[in-house]
């Protein structure tokens, strides 16, 4: 498997705060990895470091195989593009001239191409307006042409939808969603707007108090959260007996519950069981969701 | 680093401060000489002046200039979050600091670059040409270019290493001030008389005041010989000090400008970027 980024026990410290403490992640090549924390979680952090802004006070982490303490870091560095927190332009420039600016930076030779880029992201017909003038979604926009400028493999994006109203939501999510299946750019996506995410996001990666909690691909999390019945009852092994005998899936937690997928007649279940000599103590419904696996995992009582 | 020097470049072309600061020392050049050739037309027996006072005269306000713009191009880059634009592609720490400090440099050069023109367009033939001998001239205007260029390093460094664009175009144009009031106060010290007149006044028989001299009395503000010396290292180390011997033509030590400026900018250009390698930014 080729993961385009992965870090080892990456540390970051601030005197007495530890905002990322020994993080381990794996973003494998042409994913939408969505990374997952609440404020403060250390997102923010772990972009910042990638992107060469900050220094890991331990740990490592390498881009397409290159660790960070390598020289030609930045031939890894050259295939990738960010946003960090907010859109890197200048406000006082066009989005043509944003675009010239950062072809300049990464030394293209001409400045064949802009056009199309603009046009890609939905700016293409801005014309002589400054970037100052621009809704915070055509900003946002720009941002991603400037990061695309160099036709990277790797795009880092740090809560884009944040402040965005609807439109602007369903735009940025498609234009993601366009260059990780019509560009093969695998994007690694912080956000806290779960069901934004869940719409994008083939990989997820868990962060709580600096650490990845849990890593989990959006098929695995898909099955985790399956709609299905959590039944509580008396004697677990005559429950499966009763599911067997019905083809019905089921996953044994423990000698007294289960959870029970698909469609069934909870009145024919229960005298099934009943016939068994098998109490039924509670019936729960669960169905997660992204939002719900999150709550589940890092805990719903301690939200900013 | 050339690519970078080139994304400068064309950013620094099209910066409005810097040609709000090239207008700035065009103006003072025009307003000075027309103002040095009015005294010259209307005291012209007790007013002797030549282009020479108009020639050294830019670097204090270039000083005071510089700080203004390093503050506001390189505070740009943090404010608008551009300078990470280059991080994440890969160019080094060390690359888009010195890049940074050459394109102030620039500037600044450029802002001297249009005061001379001015100076020769307008001065020479209000004022007529220069009298100080020509390789001293070269020698003042060398020293001229270099602290210029040390004011770069220096106010280069301030807004690299704070990312808060509005205060550190306050602090530098504090310090560019503070440099030109120091200038004064040395400048003054300097030039205190070894001895003063003593004055005697007293009423005679009819009432009225009569001064006298009396004694000729030590100077307490005369500087003895260690203090001349520290006076004078200050006066010949700092860009703004060096600015105001240039502009008032009193340069007893060029080559040891040249020096010092030369110091001044490799030891904060060095100091800069060690500390930028190692700055976490946001």
């Amino acid at each position: 498997m080729e993961f385009v980024l992965s870090t080892e026990n990456l540390t970051k410290q601030y005197r007495d705060f530890k905002a990322l403490d020994r993080l381990s992640m794996h973003v494998e090549k042409g994913a939408i990895y969505g990374f997952v924390g609440r404020n403060g979680a250390g997102k923010t952090t772990l972009i910042r470091i990638i992107c060469a802004l900050q220094r890991p006070t331990s740990g490592a982490y390498a881009l397409y195989g290159r660790t960070h303490t390598e020289k030609d870091i930045a031939l890894s560095r050259r295939r990738m593009g960010a946003i960090v927190e907010t859109p890197s332009i200048y406000l006082d420039l066009t989005a043509e001239e944003n675009l010239r600016a950062q072809y300049r930076v990464l030394g293209r030779p001409s400045f064949e191409g802009i056009g199309a880029l603009l046009e890609l992201v939905g700016l293409g017909g801005t014309g002589k307006k400054k970037a100052r003038n621009f809704s915070l979604g055509m900003r946002q926009r720009l941002g991603i042409a400037v990061a695309l400028a160099g036709d990277p493999d790797f795009l880092v994006l740090d809560e884009p939808v944040n402040g965005l109203d609807p439109q602007g939501i369903v735009e940025i999510r498609e234009l993601i969603l366009k260059l990780n299946r019509e560009h093969q750019i695998t994007v690694l996506i912080s956000s806290h707007i779960l069901d934004e995410l869940s719409r994008l996001a083939t990989h997820y990666g868990f962060i709580d108090s600096g650490r990845l909690v849990k890593e989990i691909s959006a098929k695995e999390l898909e099955a985790a959260c399956r709609k299905r019945m959590h039944l509580e009852v008396s004697d677990v092994r005559a429950l499966a007996r009763v599911l067997d005998g019905r083809n019905i899936e089921y996953t044994v937690i423990s000698d007294h519950e289960a959870d029970v997928f698909g469609q069934w007649n909870v009145t024919e279940m229960t005298m099934a069981l009943a016939k068994e000599s098998c109490d039924v103590k509670t019936i729960t419904e669960r169905d997660e969701g992204l939002e719900g696996y999150y709550i589940n995992l890092l805990g719903g009582g301690r939200h900013e | 680093m050339s690519k970078l020097l080139r994304a400068n470049f064309a950013r620094l072309i099209k910066s409005k401060s810097l040609w709000l600061c090239v207008a700035a020392m065009l103006l003072f050049n025009i307003v000075y000489s027309l103002s040095e050739y009015r005294n010259s037309t209307l005291y012209q027996y007790e007013y002797n002046t030549s282009s020479d006072t108009v020639f050294f005269l830019p670097y204090i306000v270039v000083g005071i200039l510089v700080a203004i713009f390093c503050s506001l191009y390189i505070g740009k880059e943090y404010s608008d979050g551009t300078i990470r634009n280059k991080m994440v592609v890969g160019h080094s720490r060390n690359s888009i600091y010195f890049v940074n400090f050459a394109t102030c440099a620039a500037a600044g050069l450029l802002m001297n670059l249009a005061y001379l023109i001015a100076a020769c367009a307008l001065g020479i033939p209000l004022l007529g040409p220069l009298e100080t001998d020509i390789q001293t001239a070269i020698l003042w205007l060398l020293a001229g270019l270099l602290l210029t260029i040390a004011c770069a390093a220096i106010f280069s460094l301030l807004s690299m290493l704070n990312q808060n664009k509005a205060l550190v175009a306050v602090i530098s144009i504090v310090i560019a001030f503070t440099a030109i009031f120091l200038f004064a106060y040395l400048n003054g010290r300097m030039n205190e008389p070894e001895f003063m007149q003593g004055l005697s006044m007293t009423v005679n028989d009819a009432g009225q005041q009569v001064v006298q001299a009396g004694e000729r009395v030590p100077n307490p503000h005369y500087l003895n010989d260690s203090q001349r010396k520290m006076y004078q290292f200050i006066m010949d180390f700092l860009p703004t000090t060096q600015a105001g011997q240039l502009a008032s033509r009193n340069v007893p030590h060029a080559g040891l400008m040249l020096l010092y400026s030369g110091i001044i900018i490799v030891v904060t250009n060095a100091a800069g970027m060690f500390i930028f390698r190692r700055k976490d930014l946001k």
